[in-house]
């Protein structure tokens, strides 16, 4: 996985490229727009991480240009801007994530792994918290090295809340997910289905905890 | 029909002054008709007397003889007795007269006296008006009365103005007609310059400031207050545009350096100090926010008509803000959301911003394993926490800028009240601080309804 990084301050270019590698990327840094478009004319890249204000231009002109001449590279923006409308003109011109300064290196590195594990990238089969590795192509869950068995119900239960981790899934969007078209679903199983999740959790010694939001949704976390 | 528009006003103003004029002029008619009337009267009963006069004749002995042709006597003959005449001698004895008079119409008058009398009929016929003229030539001098019975003269002058109404009210109502609509027309002509002018300042909002009204074609009198609108739309346009490139260029040189300290810190983890400056650097990362959002707070203006839903904005802070709540050890929860949608008016980002506010002053000020509530009802979003509550001396106090009641037990910058004040202030709106019972503080954000 190769990254082109534009980013004009030179120290943070290359804190993110040693981040990066890492994390196994390999990243090439541009200061401004127009190295960066030279080197993205001369390497394949896999992602792009775009700052916007640049000394030779804004980094969403840059970005709209991109997509108009049909590039679908994943594109990150590291932005300080955090106006309403900064964020929602990024996501206009066709940025596929957005993250703010300062931000944290681990947030980084995750945002990318996620950016191309989306449809039509290869990456990412293998989801990780704490000790607990899901393997979504054979769809097994392994717990500190060792497999467990998992119900169907409790290994789609954990995967949605895996590709979510950190993050505070809707009780909605589980019922959604986990319930076909038309199934009878009462009020409560997705609670019953969280709570035998989290005591199967808990027995097998995971170092994971899935947290209750009352009225908000559901949060996967390391311990 | 009584709407405030100047078309409508200047319409009814202008129809107004027409009637006024119209009946004034009826008015003037009628009197200068009576007026007429009375000298008209007075030479049409002396040429009756000549008239008269004329069909007398002599006899040897000097008598006088009054012979009437036929026309003359059927119309001093008439049973209504409308016209009536008397022939005196100087010492006012009825020689001749018509309808059998026996007695004069009035005494003659002196020398110098007003030759017109007037007279009740007894018969009922209304009041006769006469005039007492000496016949010519006649020694001795004879005298003749004349007098006419004679209707109202109001009620003629009214019947006469009746009269023409009744004869011209095709031609009046065709005229009026006209008028109104001529009227209406030249109003609607005048003001629609006015018109076109609103409808396309009402286009304008802060989306759009580049925009200008037109001067061209416009009357004089408006070219003034276009000029100075546009004015103003020019200068807030450059300091709407000098806020924003402030904030932005603000968020770019302290954002990029805490990023770069950020990420060089990270990198020596594992080193005890570092977690702490990790720590230090956070509150510097979020007074650096905060003042931004204030600035961003400060240059924000209410949109015309424009709505937040309350329910969205409480949905996405509690889902924001749940991740930031549990790995701080506290939980957070949301109620009230099932009730459906609670539209206000104001912004969704910028409510979602005061109620951040709201909820993180809560998560600091609530224990380890505390819980904030996010209570949505009763057309407010109220944030209860499980701290020491507000003491009633500061409950105005906190909301002012950088101003903490425990310095530094917190690590907040006393920013985050004064934004959603801010916010809510900018919607017609108040953040309400309380004390809940059993648990702490409770912050309401309280935002008027939306019209929408």
């Amino acid at each position: 996985m190769r990254l082109l990084a534009i980013e004009d301050n030179r120290r943070l270019a290359a804190l993110i490229a040693k981040g990066c590698r890492q994390a196994g990327f390999a990243v090439d840094s541009c200061h401004d727009l127009e190295s960066g478009r030279a080197a993205l004319d001369a390497v394949g890249y896999d992602a792009i991480i775009l700052d916007l204000a640049l000394p030779d231009g804004d980094g969403l002109d840059f970005l709209a240009r991109l997509r108009r001449e049909g590039s679908e590279l994943p594109v990150l923006i590291l932005t300080a801007r955090d106006r309403v409308e900064d964020r929602v003109a990024g996501l206009d011109v066709g940025a596929d994530d957005y993250l703010l300064k300062p931000f944290a290196m681990e947030e980084l590195v995750a945002r990318l792994r996620a950016l191309m594990r989306r449809p039509g990238q290869a990456l990412g089969v293998r989801l990780v918290a704490g000790n607990v590795e899901f393997d979504t192509v054979a769809r097994e869950v392994s717990i500190a090295g060792a497999p467990v068995a998992f119900t169907r119900r409790e290994t789609d239960l954990l995967e949605i809340l895996l590709r979510r981790q950190g993050r505070v899934v809707p009780k909605e969007s589980i019922e959604e997910k986990l319930y076909a078209f038309g199934e009878e679903v009462s009020s409560n199983s997705v609670e019953v289905a969280v709570h035998r999740l989290r005591k199967h959790l808990a027995d097998t010694g995971a170092t994971v905890e899935v947290h209750t939001l009352r009225g908000i949704g559901y949060l996967l976390d390391e311990v | 029909m009584f709407s405030n528009s100047l078309a409508a006003r200047l319409t009814r103003r202008m129809l107004a002054i027409i009637a006024l004029g119209f009946v004034s002029l009826l008015l003037i008619l009628k009197v200068q008709y009576a007026m007429e009337r009375d000298s008209l009267r007075d030479r049409a009963l002396l040429a009756q007397a000549a008239d008269i006069a004329a069909h007398i004749s002599f006899a040897e002995s000097g008598r006088p003889v009054l012979s009437l042709p036929p026309s003359l006597d059927n119309a001093y003959d008439r049973p209504d007795r409308q016209y009536v005449f008397a022939l005196l001698d100087g010492a006012g004895h009825v020689l001749a007269a018509s309808h059998d008079f026996t007695s004069p119409l009035a005494a003659l008058p002196g020398a110098g006296d007003d030759p017109y009398f007037a007279f009740a009929d007894l018969a009922g016929r209304g009041t006769y008006y006469g005039v007492t003229a000496p016949v010519p030539d006649a020694t001795p001098p004879l005298f003749l009365q004349v007098a006419q019975g004679s209707i109202h003269p109001d009620v003629l002058a009214d019947s006469l103005v009746a009269e023409f109404l009744e004869q011209s009210w095709a031609f009046l109502l065709v005229l009026a007609v006209l008028i109104v609509a001529v009227t209406i027309w030249t109003v609607r002509q005048s003001v629609a310059p006015l018109t076109r002018l609103s409808a396309l300042a009402r286009g304008i909002g802060p989306g759009s400031l580049d925009r200008r009204l037109p001067e061209e074609e416009l009357p004089d009198e408006i070219v003034p207050l276009v000029g100075a609108v546009n004015a103003a739309l020019a200068r807030i346009e450059r300091g709407y545009a000098r806020e924003r490139e402030f904030t932005a260029n603000a968020a770019h040189e302290l954002r990029t350096p805490l990023a770069v300290l950020k990420a060089h810190l990270e990198t020596l983890s594992g080193i005890d100090e570092v977690s702490q400056l990790v720590e230090e650097l956070g509150g510097i990362e979020r007074l650096v926010s905060q003042l931004l959002w204030l600035a961003q707070a400060d240059a924000l203006e209410a949109r015309q008509g424009e709505t937040a839903d309350l329910r969205e904005v409480a949905t996405g802070i509690a889902r924001l803000l749940g991740p930031q709540a549990v790995g701080a050890g506290k939980s957070l929860e949301l109620t009230g959301a099932e009730a459906g949608s609670l539209v206000v008016r104001g912004n969704n980002d910028f409510l979602a911003l005061a109620l951040r506010n709201l909820v993180e002053n809560a998560l600091a000020h609530t224990p380890h394993g505390g819980t904030v509530e996010i209570r949505l009802g009763g057309g407010r979003i109220d944030v209860v926490d499980e701290g020491p509550g507000v003491a009633p001396g500061d409950a105005r106090r906190i909301f002012e800028r950088f101003v903490r009641t425990r310095p530094h037990a917190y690590g907040g910058a006393g920013l985050g009240l004064s934004i959603a004040a801010r916010v809510a202030e900018v919607y017609g709106g108040r953040i309400e601080v309380a004390r809940e019972p059993g648990r702490g503080a409770a912050f309401s954000l309280i935002v008027p309804p939306g019209d929408a």
